[in-house]
């Protein structure tokens, strides 16, 4: 039945231990997919995914390091500074359509996130396949990747799947049918409820304008105020340049660099807070459901006001630090379990990878 | 008859910001003063060039060159950008002599004015950043070879002196700081009299990128908004249509902020917006010289700032430590504003103090230490 299998191109900006990427890992390994499916992995930037990706059998195609650039890219680049940004799209193209000749015509191109539109735009494969589209981003994301110009190539994909009603909301507003409009979540698998302390509370990400780096600092010195135990950890890539305090400037955020598993950084954390601004469905929280950590988030970041609705969580105002901390010090010291238990509930019935798993592979097939 | 000291100012734009700003001062002072015959070289132009050209020969790197030159930094090469580099300089004339004292007005200009002193000249480096700015711009591993070819740092604030000697790991004898500083008010540009349209109670002001923090001015008006006040606010300073401004008016108009919150963009003079009976803040990520707590202490406004570079050690020297909150720290900046705004007593207090300490930081008390520190004392 192998040969049978469509075969699958699935496209990501990077393979970074960051949530895309992630979610996407998660499904490819699945047993289940590679039964249907042969799936082939390109990612523009390399990444510390790869390693997992190609253990399980899937080959991954990176079209440029994770640092540093192909001379392709390189070429661009000063082609860009030139002016003639065009021209170096069109050197880079050619280069990497030529990294993956030998790869299988696809019947289907995944398009694994906003960030990776520019990549599957540029690979332009040849033979008219189907194109799926897998937001996991909201407005300023979608628009900061896809251009007005190929906006409407989203809408007129054959499916666009979306990690939560907040993005499915996004796509119908650039135009997406409901008909070829799906709600695919992250997924994540249960494990075992971590104990949990009282002095140390965890934010997962990248750090920067999105996730909201700067509520946590602010509310951070307001519980270090009200609770000078308390330690707020972040764990994740450090602000980008131009985003970053003074160097000699005291924070009350102690950060960590990202690694493989984030749980194993803080031991028996209290919490999780997501201060995000934009976070259509944070891969961390449903890991935190699924150890029954309490999720504490702003209100209004995308579908995290869904996940922690009925009591399941704790959704706070965005524009208030002393809100936000009074939250985290109320959570911490109450220890409540209803709410984590509720949440990890729902994440058992909604974002295992036996309840996502089979609508993600009917949307790569098509349904055959 | 004593010689005149000649100083050649290498500048990487002619943009109305800090060292451009600073540089100009510096020209406009020497062909006042007489005390030194001064050459700009810019690699790049902008509305600043006629101000230069007006005091001092002024030459701007061709275009072309400029790009070619743009285009090789891009590319991360050393040795390419240092080859089109010197090329480049041969398209603006560089001067010639070996006794001029070779200054670069900012660590972006560094690279070309190492480029300008070959053959012995003394090249100072004038340094007007903290780390964030200066190794994006200028790579460790370049800036140990340029720090080789450099005699003398001058640094524009003690914090920035104590990055070159603490975490560049320069001599401190080789390292010396006098403030960065601003024109004296002119006439009519005194306390009270700005007419700010429509009057803000909160004023930012600065370019509209992520170092300078207009976001947090949008976190600050929401918050107060959340408290139930409604004031209104205001950020001077550009670019608008850049990706950094669609995020900072995603976040007002996410908090319901675009009747209260004004984004003004770039205006040729800041006066008509100082908040006459208002407060300034100063919530920069990391900025070393900030020259607008100067103009607005020059007008006995009030800043609240945090402790992120040049403005917390101004206030602090003015004895309005109270005015400096931890980094990031809204809801202290929140606290710290509302307690002036609702005192005009208390305002038009730390406004005079704020003066007094700006009134020591103005071009004719300063720019004569600057050129002593450049040339070292050489005539």
């Amino acid at each position: 039945m192998t040969a049978t299998r469509p075969v699958v191109w699935a496209v990501v900006r990077d393979l970074g231990r960051t949530g895309v990427p992630i979610a996407l890992a998660r499904l490819a390994t699945w047993p289940a997919t590679s039964e249907a499916v042969d799936l082939h992995l390109i990612a523009r930037h390399d990444g510390p995914l790869r390693t997992e990706l190609e253990r399980a059998g899937i080959g991954v195609t990176a079209l440029e390091p994770a640092d540093g650039r192909s001379r392709a890219a390189t070429v661009a680049a000063g082609a860009s500074h030139l002016g003639r940004t065009d021209a170096g799209a069109a050197v880079l193209g050619a280069a990497w359509r030529r990294r993956i000749r030998n790869l299988p015509a696809p019947d289907t191109v995944l398009v694994q996130g906003a960030g990776a539109w520019p990549v599957a735009e540029a690979l332009r494969a040849e033979a008219a396949p189907r194109i799926v589209v897998h937001l996991h981003e909201l407005e300023v994301a979608v628009r900061r990747s896809i251009g007005p110009s190929s906006l409407p190539s989203l809408a007129a994909a054959d499916q666009v799947l979306a990690v939560s009603e907040p993005v499915a909301s996004l796509a119908r507003s650039l135009g997406v049918p409901d008909d070829r409009l799906s709600i695919v979540g992250g997924t994540v698998d249960l494990v075992s409820s971590a104990a949990r302390g009282r002095t140390d509370v965890v934010s997962v990400g990248e750090a920067g304008w999105r996730k909201g780096t700067d509520r946590a600092v602010a509310a951070a010195h307001v519980l270090r105020r009200r609770e000078p135990t308390l330690r707020w950890h972040w764990i994740g890539r450090a602000l980008e340049p131009g985003w970053a305090f003074a160097v000699d400037a005291p924070l009350p955020i102690l950060h960590h660099a990202p690694v493989a598993d984030p749980w194993s950084v803080v031991h028996e954390p209290a919490a999780l807070v997501v201060p995000s601004r934009e976070d259509p469905l944070p891969l961390v929280a449903l890991e935190a459901a699924a150890r029954s950590v309490p999720v504490i988030a702003c209100r209004g970041a995308g579908g995290l006001d869904g996940l922690l609705a009925e009591g399941r969580g704790w959704l706070v105002d965005p524009t208030d630090p002393g809100d936000l901390a009074a939250t985290v010090a109320e959570v911490v010291a109450a220890r409540p379990t209803a709410g984590p238990e509720a949440l990890r509930d729902h994440v058992e019935r909604h974002h295992t990878l036996e309840a996502v798993g089979p609508r993600w592979l009917h949307a790569l097939t098509g349904g055959t | 008859m004593i010689a005149v000291p000649r100083v050649v100012l290498v500048g990487h734009d002619a943009s109305a910001t800090g060292a451009p700003l600073t540089a100009l001062a510096f020209a406009r002072w020497a062909a006042a003063s007489g005390a030194a015959h001064v050459e700009v070289l810019l690699d790049r132009g902008g509305p600043l060039v006629a101000g230069f050209e007006a005091v001092a020969p002024t030459h701007v790197r061709a275009r072309a060159a400029g790009e070619v030159v743009a285009a090789a930094d891009a590319l991360g090469g050393l040795s390419a950008g240092r080859w089109a580099r010197r090329g480049a300089l041969l398209t603006a004339r560089p001067p010639t002599g070996a006794d001029v004292t070779v200054v670069a007005a900012s660590v972006a200009a560094w690279r070309s004015a190492a480029a300008v002193a070959r053959g012995g000249r003394r090249l100072v480096l004038w340094l007007h950043e903290l780390d964030g700015v200066a190794d994006r711009v200028v790579p460790a591993s370049e800036r140990a070879i340029l720090l080789e070819a450099t005699s003398r740092i001058v640094a524009v604030e003690a914090r920035v002196a104590a990055m070159a000697t603490e975490r560049w790991g320069v001599a401190e004898d080789r390292v010396s700081v006098v403030g960065s500083f601003v024109d004296p008010l002119g006439d009519g540009a005194a306390a009270g009299q700005a007419t700010a349209h429509p009057p803000h109670d909160v004023v930012g002001v600065g370019s509209l990128v992520p170092r300078k923090g207009a976001d947090h001015l949008v976190a600050l008006t929401a918050l107060f908004r959340q408290r139930g006040r409604d004031l209104r606010s205001a950020w001077v300073g550009g670019p608008l249509d850049g990706p950094y401004a669609d995020l900072v008016r995603t976040d007002r108009a996410a908090a319901g902020l675009e009747d209260v919150l004004d984004l003004v963009g770039p205006v040729d003079d800041v006066g008509p917006w100082w908040p006459a009976s208002g407060v300034v803040v100063h919530l920069a990520r990391e900025d070393p010289a900030p020259l607008v707590v100067i103009e607005a202490g020059l007008r006995a406004i009030p800043v609240v700032t945090w402790d992120t570079g040049g403005a917390a050690d101004l206030l602090r020297t003015a004895g309005l430590g109270h005015l400096v909150a931890d980094a990031g720290d809204l809801v202290a900046v929140a606290d710290a504003v509302e307690a002036l705004l609702d005192d005009g007593a208390g305002r038009a207090e730390a406004g005079a103090a704020l003066r007094a300490a700006a009134t020591a930081r103005t071009t004719d008390r300063l720019a004569p230490a600057l050129l002593q520190a450049f040339t070292g004392g050489r005539g």
